[in-house]
């Protein structure tokens, strides 16, 4: 089981970087420090620790830095600053091509807006990630179809991908995923561009694979409700920061700062 | 470039624009009150006449001169017409549309305004006289059928042929040239190659005497040509009104040639105009040059690369006696007196540029075209032969094809990859039209040409393309190279090529390059650039090396685009094909420009039409496969 560890991972985006990281170890604000320095601190000193074998869900309001953290996982966004521990072997020091081998054997990732190749069929799109990775057509194909099948898709495998429905295509997202076998699955708002029944139905459908899979699994929302209903840690962030991480128990019975517990508020208050 | 001025001419003829360039002068003393419009012509010869001519004019008579510019048949046509009052080099008797003209009394040629002038099949005088000329012995242009004369003036593109340079398509000599080539049975040994423009002409030919090439080719006196280098000029049997008439008749026997009638140059002029001021007819009676001096002015202009107004003013001030003949008393004293003060030909403009603020890169730029044509024409004349080869076997495997068969493999080509009806039926259509219309060789070569080009733009411009969208640095740098490309008009580019590749195919093939790879690159570039983040997001997280992605994601999402900059480089790569036959390209594009310089606007039309169909067939059939690539439309 994958697990991962962030230690003060930082991410500035333009400006003046080296003044800036001296007024983030000031402990100047996001704000402030966009104003005197030009830069955004999209992470400042990140320290987490991610739960092998569960569904961590990151969460917080738009711009707090959530995708950057995500995307910082597999270096799709290099970190300024900060370690990332796979397992022990900190990422942040691989070279391309063992961080393309790294990515191969170790994750998958689920799209907001699907990212599929509108130019292929479902089932080319469900073997994508596997024929990237040299494994020969017709085994790839062979194993994107079984997951299409287990997602309920069977019978689409000829048809292009923009000719299905938003909660269709997320299947096909989530298939390409699941067919490379990997240990951790990387979600950015992954449900968040469907409408709420399909997105129940997808949440669910995620609840049982990773109950049958055991995947370490990270999934990006900023909907309280997805959050508590998926997790079991949330990590709240706010302006680049962990404002509190905890499980969903302990967040709303004892919200961490009035950030944290407008967000419960959502919920309906506090829970018992 | 010609179509502008051919536009230019028919506003003209229409009454729309009268003044092109009007050059300012007191009207006191001019025997006509409007101003005099000249043809422009645009040979070295007959711009300098008309230089003298409007200077004597203007400074002798006071008049006000304009110029229209236009091709030899077009104003002729517009001195019969009385749009255009005089032309000041008009080889009377040559052209039908003039001679028709005078028959009906509509022009009058008054002369000789060039005395001793010589026209004929001409070579460097290097090549049969002196120690070693690998020609001596070479006098009759009869001789020239002995296949060690061929090899001597070598066709690159028919090697197995000599190549004898004809005039330019639709000037009047080019028809009597050819013939003679039959009539000395010499067609058969020749390729009677004709290099589209006077200005592709005289580039081919300076270029060969620069790099010490054997080149036989027509030529007059006077000219530039003739004033510059020494030439000889081969014998022929003299003339023989019979057997020229033979030679201009274009569906004449051909059986035996002659030398072309004494040359007859004179003034051409609209004979209202004339009876309006008998003063200038006395006056253009009298002027008269003798054709080697003219050569001389020529060549002296043409090595200090000085305006031919500028030279005519040069030779009046120099040879005063020779103009006091021609002018009475009080013209040639104004004339004097006004040579005596300083041009005056400058802007008057009072928002002219400061004059010490000028810089000219004319003198480098010529200097160093100029040293390139007389040092490396031969490693450039190795990438013309590469390429010439190349076409020259597409061509032969066009060839070999059966029409149908070709017509088959396109719409065949075309309906595998569109997998409809349409597309094949559109190629299938085009082709038969272009058939019909008796232009299926002509199209064959353009179609080698098209092929070539077409494949040289895609090695170049997809790369380039990607390269454009992927590099802040190429960002920067390509789009003002291709800006540089698309604006600058082709034939500042085209000339100096053509000395460097020869005339024909290679330069052709360089200039729909330059033209049809610009979009190509620009919209591979847009198309790439353009590509879902998101998509090339989820091929990297999944490992995709950089390649992967190009192949997998970037090049299959940038498609729609790519695919609108194929069809672009093939619509871009047409339009130049009449351009391209310009410096010698055979083909649609040389009958279309036959068609408009003979005034022949039904043949201009049926190759133009012919252009477009092809470019339609080559459309679908690249889209048909290009698209089918990959499945179905995204
Ligand atoms: N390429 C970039 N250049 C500059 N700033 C960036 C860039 N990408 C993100 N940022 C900034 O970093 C911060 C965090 O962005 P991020 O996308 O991680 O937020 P988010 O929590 O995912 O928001 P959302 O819910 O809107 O997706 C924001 O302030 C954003 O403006
Ligand atoms: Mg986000």
């Amino acid at each position: 089981m994958a697990e991962i560890a962030l230690t003060g991972v930082s991410k500035l985006y333009g400006g003046n970087a080296k003044t800036a990281s001296t007024l983030i170890a000031d402990g100047l604000d996001k704000a402030t420090i966009f104003a005197r320095t030009g830069c955004n601190v999209a992470l400042r000193d990140i320290e987490l620790t991610l739960p092998p074998g569960a569904i961590t869900v990151i969460m917080g309001l738009s711009g707090s830095g959530k995708s950057t953290l995500l995307r910082c996982l597999i270096r799709l966004i290099d970190p300024t600053s900060g370690a990332i521990r796979f397992d022990g072997e900190d990422i942040t020091r691989l070279n391309l091509k063992a961080l393309r081998t790294f990515r191969r054997q170790h994750v998958g990732m689920v799209f907001q807006n699907f990212a599929l190749l509108p130019h292929r069929t479902v089932l080319q799109n469900a073997a994508f990630g596997l024929t990237l990775h040299g494994v020969k057509r017709h085994e790839a194909e062979a194993r994107g179809a079984a997951w299409l099948e287990k997602l309920g898709l069977g019978g689409y495998e000829r048809a292009y991908a923009d000719a299905l429905s938003g909660g269709m295509r997320q299947r096909v997202g989530l298939a390409r995923a699941l067919a490379c076998d990997t240990d951790v699955l990387l979600m950015d708002e992954a449900f968040s561009a469907l409408d709420p029944l399909i997105r129940a139905e997808l949440q669910d459908q995620l609840l049982g694979l990773q109950a049958e899979l055991g995947k370490t699994i990270v999934f990006v929302t900023h909907d309280i409700h997805e959050a508590l209903r998926l997790g079991a840690h949330i990590v709240v962030m706010r302006d680049g920061r962990i404002e509190q991480a905890a499980p969903p128990a302990t967040l709303l019975a004892a919200p961490a700062s009035d950030y944290v517990a407008r967000f419960v508020a959502q919920t309906g208050g506090p829970a018992r | 470039m010609f179509v502008a001025r051919l536009l230019v001419l028919w506003l003209a003829v229409l009454g729309l624009a009268g003044a092109v360039a009007p050059a300012r002068a007191e009207a006191a003393g001019c025997p006509v009150a409007t101003p005099i419009a000249f043809a422009g012509l645009d040979w070295d010869s007959g711009a300098f006449l008309t230089a003298l001519d409007r200077a004597i004019l203007e400074r002798g008579y006071g008049c006000t001169t304009t110029t229209t510019p236009g091709t030899t048949v077009t104003l002729e046509q517009a001195v019969a017409t009385g749009d255009i009052d005089v032309i000041a080099e008009e080889w009377a008797g040559r052209s039908p549309i003039w001679n028709a003209a005078q028959a009906r009394g509509q022009v009058i040629a008054l002369g000789p305004t060039v005395t001793g002038a010589q026209e004929g099949i001409y070579g460097p005088d290097v090549l049969v006289h002196g120690p070693g000329a690998p020609a001596a012995g070479l006098t009759q242009v009869g001789q020239l059928a002995d296949p060690r004369y061929a090899a001597l003036f070598r066709d690159p593109e028919q090697p197995t042929k000599g190549r004898f340079l004809n005039c330019p398509s639709g000037w009047t000599c080019e028809r009597v040239n050819s013939a003679k080539l039959q009539a000395y049975g010499l067609a058969d040994r020749y390729v009677d190659f004709r290099p589209g423009s006077g200005a592709a002409m005289d580039a081919a030919v300076v270029a060969a005497m620069v790099q010490h090439r054997p080149v036989l080719f027509y030529a007059y006196s006077p000219s530039t040509i003739a004033g510059r280098f020494h030439l000889f000029r081969l014998g022929e049997p003299p003339y023989d009104r019979g057997c020229w008439d033979d030679l201009a008749n274009p569906d004449g026997q051909h059986r035996s040639g002659c030398a072309s009638p004494p040359a007859v140059i004179s003034t051409g002029l609209n004979a209202q105009f004339v009876a309006q001021a008998p003063a200038l007819r006395a006056l253009f009676a009298r002027i008269s040059v003798p054709a080697d001096i003219l050569s001389g002015q020529l060549a002296e202009a043409a090595a200090h690369q000085r305006p031919t107004a500028e030279q005519a003013l040069i030779f009046l001030r120099a040879n005063p006696a020779r103009w006091r003949q021609w002018l009475p008393a009080d013209a040639a004293a104004r004339l004097e007196q006004s040579l005596q003060r300083a041009d005056g030909v400058t802007s008057r403009a009072s928002s002219a540029f400061p004059a010490n603020w000028q810089i000219s890169i004319r003198d480098p730029v010529n200097r160093w075209v100029a040293a390139l044509v007389a040092s490396s024409g031969g490693s450039f004349r190795h990438i013309a032969s590469g390429l010439i080869t190349l076409a020259a076997s597409i061509d032969a495997v066009l060839r070999a094809i059966p029409w149908w068969l070709i017509i088959a493999l396109f719409a065949g080509l075309t309906l595998f990859g569109a997998r409809r009806a349409g597309p094949p039926l559109i190629v299938f259509a085009a082709f038969l039209i272009i058939g019909v219309l008796g232009l299926w060789d002509q199209m064959l070569q353009t179609l080698t040409l098209m092929l070539i080009s077409a494949l040289i733009a895609v090695g170049i411009g997809l790369p380039l393309g990607i390269g454009t969208a992927k590099s802040r640095f190429s960002q920067a740098v390509v789009p003002p190279v291709l800006d540089f490309m698309q604006a600058m008009p082709g034939f500042v580019y085209l000339i100096p090529a053509l000395m460097l590749l020869g005339l024909g195919k290679a330069p052709a093939i360089l200039a729909m390059v330059i033209y049809a790879t610009p979009p190509l690159i620009r919209l591979t570039a847009l198309g790439i650039r353009s590509a879902d983040r998101e998509v090339i997001e989820a091929a990297t997280a999944f490992g995709a090396t950089p390649w992967q992605t190009l192949v997998h994601v970037e090049i299959p999402l940038a498609r729609d685009s790519i695919l609108a900059g194929l069809n672009q480089m093939i619509m871009m790569a047409l339009a130049m094909v009449v351009t391209a036959s310009m410096i010698g390209a055979r083909g649609l594009g040389e009958e279309v420009l036959n068609g408009i310089q003979s005034l022949d606007v039904g043949k201009g039309f049926e190759a133009g039409l012919a252009i477009v169909v092809l470019a339609m067939a080559l459309d679908r059939t690249s889209h048909a496969l290009v698209a089918q690539r990959g499945g179905r439309r995204g």
